[in-house]
């Protein structure tokens, strides 16, 4: 056997199977050859592997949308497009054609967003698979999502993403909840089951990076993905005569260490009662009832519907909360889409 | 060859999910899981790839995310019979990006091992042993900086059958050329890499490898004499 042929025999084996000595004019070569094969004791970061894979499908989501727009139109989807084009041509005439180039581009927080979304939105009816497309979507605003908190842009490019993602992740659970049972809807189910597990990685990595408004948004959203969060059902804030006020808390999911913030800032730790009620003690100047919320150690932060002044004893008309928003439940998310064995918690 | 048992993982994975080729049909069509697919499959034989052209995690990174972003924008134009085909095609867009990497440098003088390049927290397989990570990286760090000196094809063999594993046939598939051309020419790479680790004072062997290459030398023909000197660094 040649020396070539003996060290490719030499080399087809790991180290740790190699049985005798090789001959000793192939050692150095061998030795070369582990400590360059040592290079696969390494491997990208999770982190890494996560977010590129984000990024190359935001980018494939782009590229599809720019081809569509670009495809000659199939002759059975005539009538649907002529219904689009008007209203296309309609936008054009009102917005100018520049501007929907330029809204194309627009990215969360760019004035021209919303347009950038209705687009979209033109795109997936257009799509042979709608499904798939709200997907790809909902995937690229996950990405910006991440980037958003990542770069701290905070509101309202990191808002704009969140709210662009809930709606494509609500679309393609629409869609899904349409279909018929087949192998086509298993799969759908499936990318939508990884996308909501990623949605649930991202959105909880971000709590630490936004500020406390986006934080409430974000908590609904986790929410509405399967995850455990507060819930706030009620606040009550009555004073005494020593000018401090106190904070009745009433609601679930409150974690021991929750505290309660006034416009962001904390101002008072809550102490468990009973019957799923919390107490915290704050002072005069902190007691802006507009905007009280509570959050857990996780950042997870939650806000009442409103909040009810005690003043000497009568009961004030209660006081909407300035940030309560009515929290966003998809229709389809009625519908699980969400094999029994799987968890929307990734981590 | 590779190891058996990776193999069949990845022909299982294929057969009982969707052939490769209705895969690549779909990634073709941009389609979002099976571009998924496609990455999760090939992102360590990228990665190995880069690290071993470039001997650094954060440089490797960089041409990994390159390459598949620029495999998205070409995929409607890859035309691949089988897994294999199309990582190569793969490793052919990392390659590019690697001399792209090349040519920037050259263009701006900086160190190729970042500054940070030992401080930065260790890839995620080795964050539990920090010793392991400096142990492992004085393993390549010095090879991968002599294998920048071969020649092309004396950088892509050792790349394909040492760190991404390929055996000596489907390196002779994917560089057209006979398997017992490439067993040559593994050897010559090899050899010749060893010399230059050695001249950098970390291979104490060289001494017997030197002894032996010249008595081999005095049989060569004259016709292995000229391709011997046509695979030598530089050529």
């Amino acid at each position: 056997m040649s020396q070539e042929d003996s060290l490719d025999s030499l080399l087809a084996a790991p180290r740790r199977h190699r049985s005798a000595e090789p001959p000793s004019e192939l050692e150095p070569l061998l030795e070369t050859a582990d400590r360059l094969a040592s290079i696969r004791e390494t491997s990208p970061s999770a982190e890494f592997a996560r977010r590129l894979e984000g990024r190359m499908l935001a980018h494939a989501a782009d590229l599809a949308q720019v081809s569509a727009i670009r495809a000659e139109p199939v002759r059975w989807r005539r009538a649907l497009i002529a219904r689009v084009a008007l209203i296309a041509a309609c936008l054009l005439l009102a917005l100018g054609t520049g501007a929907l180039t330029v809204a194309a581009g627009a990215e969360p927080g760019a004035p021209l967003f919303r347009l950038h979304r209705l687009e979209q939105g033109v795109q997936a009816g257009l799509s042979r698979n709608s499904t798939s497309q709200h997907i790809a979507f909902a995937r690229q605003w996950l990405y910006a999502v991440d980037t958003a908190a990542a770069q701290r842009q905070g509101d309202p490019a990191y808002s704009d993403a969140l709210m662009a993602l809930r709606e494509e992740d609500a679309n393609a659970a629409q869609g899904i909840h349409t279909q018929a049972p087949s192998a086509q809807r298993s799969a759908m189910e499936a990318q939508l089951s990884a996308l909501r597990a990623d949605e649930v990685t991202v959105l909880r990595n971000a709590l630490p990076r936004i500020d406390w408004t986006d934080r409430i948004t974000t908590t609904q959203a986790l929410g509405a993905l399967g995850v455990a969060v507060p819930h706030v059902t009620s606040v009550t804030v009555s004073g005494d005569t020593e000018g401090r006020w106190r904070v009745v808390v009433r609601g679930y999911g409150i974690q021991p260490g929750a505290v309660l913030l006034a416009d962001g800032q904390a101002v008072g730790t809550l102490t468990a009662q009973t019957g799923g009620t919390y107490v915290a003690t704050i002072s005069a100047e902190d007691s802006d009832a507009a905007n009280l919320v509570v959050s857990n150690p996780d950042d997870m932060t939650a806000v009442a519907p409103s909040v009810s002044v005690v003043s000497g004893g009568i009961d004030a008309t209660p006081v909407p909360s300035a940030t309560a928003q009515p929290e966003e439940t998809p229709q389809a998310e009625a519908t699980p889409v969400v094999s029994p064995t799987s968890s929307p918690e990734a981590n | 060859p590779r190891q058996v048992e990776e193999a069949e993982t990845v022909s299982t994975r294929w057969s009982q999910e969707q052939t490769f080729a209705s895969v690549l049909d779909q990634a073709r069509r941009l389609d979002q899981e099976a571009l998924g697919l496609l990455y999760r499959q090939y992102l360590t034989s990228v990665f190995w790839y880069a690290m071993g052209r470039l001997g650094d995690v954060d440089q490797a990174e960089d041409v990994t995310s390159e390459t598949f972003l620029a495999m998205v924008d070409s995929i409607a134009r890859a035309r691949a019979e089988d897994d294999l085909a199309f990582e190569a095609w793969l490793l052919g867009i990392a390659r590019n990006k690697v001399s792209d990497h090349y040519r920037r440098q050259a263009a701006r003088p900086t160190t190729q091992i970042s500054a940070n390049s030992w401080d930065e927290p260790p890839a995620a397989a080795e964050a539990g042993d920090p010793l392991g990570v400096v142990v492992a990286r004085e393993q390549w760090a010095d090879v991968t900086a002599a294998l920048q000196q071969l020649t092309e094809e004396q950088r892509t063999v050792l790349l394909y059958r040492c760190v991404l594993g390929y055996d000596t046939e489907e390196v002779a598939r994917l560089m057209e050329r006979q398997p017992g051309a490439i067993r040559a020419l593994q050897f010559r790479a090899l050899a010749s890499l060893s010399r230059l680790v050695a001249a950098n004072g970390t291979n104490p062997r060289t001494g017997v490898l030197r002894a032996g290459s010249k008595s081999r030398t005095s049989r060569r023909s004259p016709q292995q004499g000229k391709q011997r000197r046509a695979d030598e660094p530089g050529r």
